[in-house]
């Protein structure tokens, strides 16, 4: 009776000690935020593993700009030199150093720079393309790990992940149909862990980063909605980016695959792009809002006329009447000086063969 | 229609390749049970925060060096979780808190919250100065909740096994209380 008794006390104090104060819910965030930026670090870490070749060029390049990373095709003899020339000003330990380095830190700025003179030394389309994706991928690191510290977002930093983004589509663009389809999934997963990563982020940051966050979010939504047209439809995809570099004033590096190529309707449409499917005859032009820090560039699609088209239904021996809608994009800038645009997404249209 | 949940065994092939959102779902779906079981063991936020933060961490450095679970992700998390513990234990002697303006209460009763926390934290005592298998037993048994079969996986031991420790440890544990005559 007796061991019984004390049975029930033991169980007493055992349930006692369950009770515990709830979690603070900003802790759990911020922990929530450390281990998926730490995953994100090692996620690099094996994915750069997985590319790396054993070549004492390639190390010496490494060591010099790369910490964690190695590229395997970049051009040697100017690898080579430009290795001597760091090493010879003594200043390669310095860029090392810097590749860890924050958007508030002294460095910063040499770990942007060495990034920009890896990018323009490099040769091969698709290592340059392996650059920007990683390089990407270390900006919404940094951001991470800046929100987590605690401080703000520099806005350069989003800035930087844009330029980097776009310069996946444009180098992208400028494969054939087999490589850049080999490509395009990668860029998908990546932009889809930036996106997961910039939701958690935009939870978690102070009100001021918010809007720069929202920004960084859209952006990543528009790259994989690309990269999924890409993936169907690469003409489309290509329309699409060449028309995105039009309107920021050109870019001209890029290689058109085919002539007259197939829009696909509503290219910078905030909804999601169906994988496959809904494509039309006419060219697909966007619309949307242009910032620059100078001013701001609306353009708005005015459809001009309405005609109706005989076309064909394969298999089929008879012709359907299909109304063509034919667009004009008026820009309205409220700004002065020269605008750098910028295409900002939740906005947009397209013209072509309507349903 | 619902996405169905996967398993852990999808969940970790996923981890492996350190695919964010699986390793999301495992964080969402383990850190809120770990949290509990550290704060039981501990008594302490922030050191339970650490224990959670530290037990994902070697998760992820497990699956980094390709040692991580094939199966059972939750024993395998409470284990790391248990030798944390039992590690921060082993450290050495608690560091005094602070008494901050957070921890009163004007309703609070001093000497019922003191006679409380006094008998909590000799249980707790009592409880650490079982062997590390005993005090993982009561803690997942008695404090968590789980059935003898989970507590078997995470202790990588069969189910009888599991049986015969709860018992020697809930008769230790009685033993060490009745001594104190904390109860």
């Amino acid at each position: 009776m007796k061991k019984d008794e004390m049975d029930s006390r033991l169980k007493n104090a055992l349930d006692d000690l369950k009770n515990i104060p709830p979690r603070d819910p900003r802790a759990a965030q911020r922990g929530r935020l450390v281990f998926l930026h730490e995953a994100a670090e090692y996620r690099q870490a094996v994915s750069r593993k997985a590319n790396r070749r054993q070549n004492w060029v390639n190390s010496t390049i490494y060591a010099l700009f790369q910490r964690k990373e190695r590229f395997p095709m970049v051009n040697s003899l100017v690898a080579i030199v430009l290795a001597v020339v760091v090493l010879f000003v003594g200043s390669g330990v310095t860029v090392a150093a810097a590749q860890g380095s924050l958007p508030d830190q002294a460095l910063y700025p040499l770990k942007t720079w060495s990034e920009d003179t890896l990018l323009s030394l490099t040769g091969s389309t698709q290592t340059r393309l392996q650059y920007a994706l990683n390089f990407s991928d270390r900006r919404v690191v940094e951001m991470t790990r800046l929100v987590a510290a605690g401080k703000s977002i520099p806005a350069g930093v989003e800035t930087r992940l844009q330029n980097e983004l776009d310069q996946v589509l444009e180098l992208v663009a400028g494969m054939n149909d087999t490589q850049a389809l080999q490509q395009m999934q990668d860029i998908m997963q990546r932009a889809d862990a930036q996106f997961q990563t910039m939701t958690t982020l935009t939870s978690c940051a102070s009100g001021s980063d918010g809007p720069l966050l929202m920004r960084a979010q859209s952006r990543l939504q528009e790259q994989i909605q690309l990269a999924s047209i890409g993936e169907s439809d690469m003409p489309g995809f290509r329309m699409q980016v060449r028309q995105r570099f039009q309107y920021r004033g050109g870019a001209g590096t890029l290689v058109p695959g085919s002539g007259s190529t197939p829009g696909t309707g509503g290219p910078m449409s905030s909804t999601p792009m169906p994988r496959s499917g809904g494509n039309g005859n006419g060219n697909s032009s966007g619309s949307g809002v242009y910032r620059s820090t100078q001013c701001q560039v609306t353009i708005q699609p005015t459809i001009t006329s309405v005609t109706s088209q005989p076309a064909q239904i394969p298999g089929m021996n008879q012709l359907t009447a299909t109304p063509v809608y034919t667009c004009t994009s008026t820009p309205v800038m409220n700004c002065t000086g020269t605008p750098m645009l910028y295409r900002t997404p939740g906005s947009g249209g397209g013209s072509g063969h309507m349903p | 229609m619902d996405k169905p949940v996967p398993s852990d065994t999808e969940l970790l092939a996923l981890a492996r390749q350190f695919d964010q959102q699986a390793l999301a779902q495992i964080y969402d779906t383990y850190s809120p049970g770990l949290y509990r079981y550290s704060m039981r063991r501990l008594s302490d936020e922030t050191v339970a925060e650490d224990c959670v933060a530290e037990t994902f961490s070697r998760f992820l450095q497990a699956l980094k060096a390709r040692r991580g679970p094939e199966t059972f992700l939750q024993a395998f998390l409470y284990r790391i979780a248990h030798n944390w513990i039992v590690d921060h234990y082993r450290r050495g002697p608690m560091q005094p808190q602070e008494l901050t303006e957070e921890h009163m209460d004007e309703n609070a009763d001093p000497e019922k919250d003191t006679g409380q926390r006094l008998q909590k934290e000799r249980l707790q005592i009592a409880i650490r100065s079982l062997t590390p298998d005993q005090q993982q037993v009561i803690a997942l048994k008695y404090l968590e909740g789980w059935e003898n079969e989970d507590i078997a996986h995470t202790l990588k031991k069969p189910a009888g096994a599991i049986k015969s420790l709860q018992h020697r440890a809930l008769a230790s544990l009685e033993k060490i209380l009745n001594r104190e005559e904390v109860l």
